[in-house]
């Protein structure tokens, strides 16, 4: 294993133990373990914020395990921890603060492997989608609790329906990828949110339809308002881990290479790990994870689980495609529709929103701030909407804008600049 | 993915990225080898030290199967923005970059199957991207 993995991985151990540990001591451990078991069964789709549902302990322990999960399978799969890994580990484990558990992860994973072996491709081969595919979970427990069908049936209906997803998601994944080009960095959520449209629409049919959820908790636990630093904190000491004894040197490179990461596009599939080095994306995490950890804590927001989700997504994808010069124009655009349309910043939507779309990114990075902007400016309006198309059964909604707000500005873009050409 | 269909997409990636330097000649060449095919693309624009060793970079990346088999579905297929070599790094078994006398380089891919044995290329030297 060359050094950058094996720094990415501790990181991303530590990162988990840590989850675990204080999940574990932050209350009676039997009660932590029985609120982890009712999270299981517990509706899941947008928005239930696990803490509002079950509190600290529970969720945390949650988050540990689909952390674990994912870690588990990108092990068994043979590939090293990267980049890319890193971004769908801290997805997972975001994710599961509101809406991914065990349960309703496993049976999507099994079918994109699954989907692998039926093109005559390992399982391996898919492992990214199968990870981010675990958007699709509040479907499976949907239908294995909520649609009120005997459980005897409804188990292992779900499981097969789970399957039967996974098995879909990659060719769906494919083809968003090429609408937008890679300038949506939450490509599946773009495809679970195309997915999510007909599910729905079928659920509606059926008579069954799926309205979102709103459980949101907006008290602010300390320990909770401490993960974000004490990830810093663990980005920070594996930099200094991988040369301990000239603690300055290895800042020194880690800076240069932040300012290497400074200067790319943040295209998919930009592994910054893979293309600089693991010191400046730790870096690049670091810096990111503590610019928006304190954008909300200035601006009193809650700090709740679907808040911790967009800041763990936000210092996972610091390796596969953000970095602040790219991202900075995008906030600014949605910060700017916030106050011209004048919605609530405190609220759910526009919050998520500062936080999530930022998947948006590499369209600042390769067209400029202004295109950025725009970009940030139009995914506002229409994450409004996008989450009631598919009844909030797509946890990645602002993927799924960003993917929509993508491929119009790439098809005007690609336009016009072919229009130039002639 | 249909091998004709990779052809298409690995040698119009590379097009994409030699015209991007706006050459005045440009030939890519692909010939069929036991276990896989090799490409050549060569240009007349003279690149310094540095270019060179971004190109080498770029296409070294080493085997990544979960970029390739889902990212690289973008390979020589969405062209806006800058071209994007990393995509056919995932994706070779060996690479060589020199520079010809003319003045451009010479890019040359090595593309093989999952067992890929470099005795069985046109490979002068051990492939540097394996």
């Amino acid at each position: 294993m060359v050094q950058k993995t094996k720094t990415l991985n501790a990181f991303v151990v530590v990162v988990m133990l840590g989850l675990f540990l204080a999940g574990m001591i932050e209350g009676n451990i039997i009660q932590t373990f029985q609120g982890f078991f009712r999270l299981q069964v517990t509706p899941a789709r947008l928005v239930s914020d696990f803490i509002a549902v079950e509190g600290v302990g529970p969720t945390l322990l949650n988050v540990a395990a689909v952390g674990l999960l994912g870690y588990l399978f990108v092990i068994l799969n043979g590939l090293q921890i990267t980049g890319a890994e890193v971004a769908a580990l801290f997805t997972m484990m975001g994710f599961a603060f509101f809406g991914k558990t065990l349960f309703n992860c496993i049976p999507i994973m099994i079918g994109v492997s699954l989907s692998a072996l039926i093109v005559k491709k390992k399982p391996r081969d898919y492992a990214l989608i199968a990870m981010f595919g675990t958007a699709m979970g509040p479907l499976i427990t949907f239908i294995a609790f909520e649609l009120g069908m005997r459980r005897i049936f409804a188990l292992p209906g779900s499981f097969v329906i789970g399957i039967g997803i996974g098995i879909v998601l990659p060719p769906i994944a494919i083809a968003m990828l090429r609408l937008h080009q890679g300038y949506n960095l939450y490509n599946v959520g773009f495809s679970a949110g195309f997915l999510g449209l007909f599910t729905a629409s079928l659920s509606h049919a059926a008579g069954a339809d799926i309205l979102p959820l709103s459980m949101w908790s907006t008290a602010r636990e300390p320990l909770l308002v401490a993960i974000l630093p004490a990830i810093v904190l663990i980005a920070l000491l594996c930099i200094v881990a991988e040369n301990p004894r000239h603690v300055g040197t290895g800042f020194g490179e880690a800076f240069r290479d932040f300012r290497k990461i400074l200067t790319m596009s943040g295209r998919l599939p930009s592994d910054f790990a893979d293309y600089v080095s693991s010191k400046g994306s730790l870096l690049n995490a670091a810096i990111m994870g503590i610019l928006f950890w304190l954008g909300v804590v200035l601006l009193d927001a809650p700090l709740n689980g679907p808040v911790l989700g967009g800041l763990f997504t936000i210092v996972g994808f610091s390796f596969f495609g953000k970095h602040p010069k790219n991202v900075f124009s995008v906030v600014l655009g949605i910060v700017v529709a916030i106050i011209i349309f004048g919605k609530d910043i405190y609220t759910p939507g526009p919050l998520l929103a500062i936080l999530f779309g930022t998947a948006l990114a590499p369209l600042a990075g390769e067209f400029g701030p202004i295109v950025g902007f725009i970009a940030g400016f139009l995914h506002l309006v229409i994450v409004d909407r996008t989450g009631a198309w598919h009844g909030g059964m797509d946890l990645y909604n602002n993927g799924f804008a960003a993917g929509l707000t993508a491929t119009l500005i790439v098809s005007i873009i690609e336009w016009y600049r072919s229009a130039q050409d002639e | 993915m249909k091998r004709q269909e990779l052809y298409v997409q690995l040698i119009s990636e590379l097009a994409n990225y030699l015209l991007h330097g706006n050459p005045k000649k440009m030939v890519i060449s692909m010939h069929l080898e036991p276990d896989g095919f090799h490409i050549a693309g060569i240009d007349d624009r003279p690149r310094t030290d540095k270019e060179i060793a971004d190109i080498e970079h770029s296409l070294m990346m080493h085997q990544r199967p979960e970029l390739a088999s889902y990212y690289g579905m973008m390979v020589g297929h969405d062209l806006l923005g800058s071209s994007r070599l990393e995509l056919i790094g995932f994706q070779i078994k060996g690479v060589k970059v020199e520079r010809i006398p003319e003045g451009g380089v010479m890019i040359n891919l090595w593309i093989g199957s999952e067992g890929f044995d470099p005795a069985m290329f046109t490979i002068d030297q051990e492939p540097q991207g394996s």
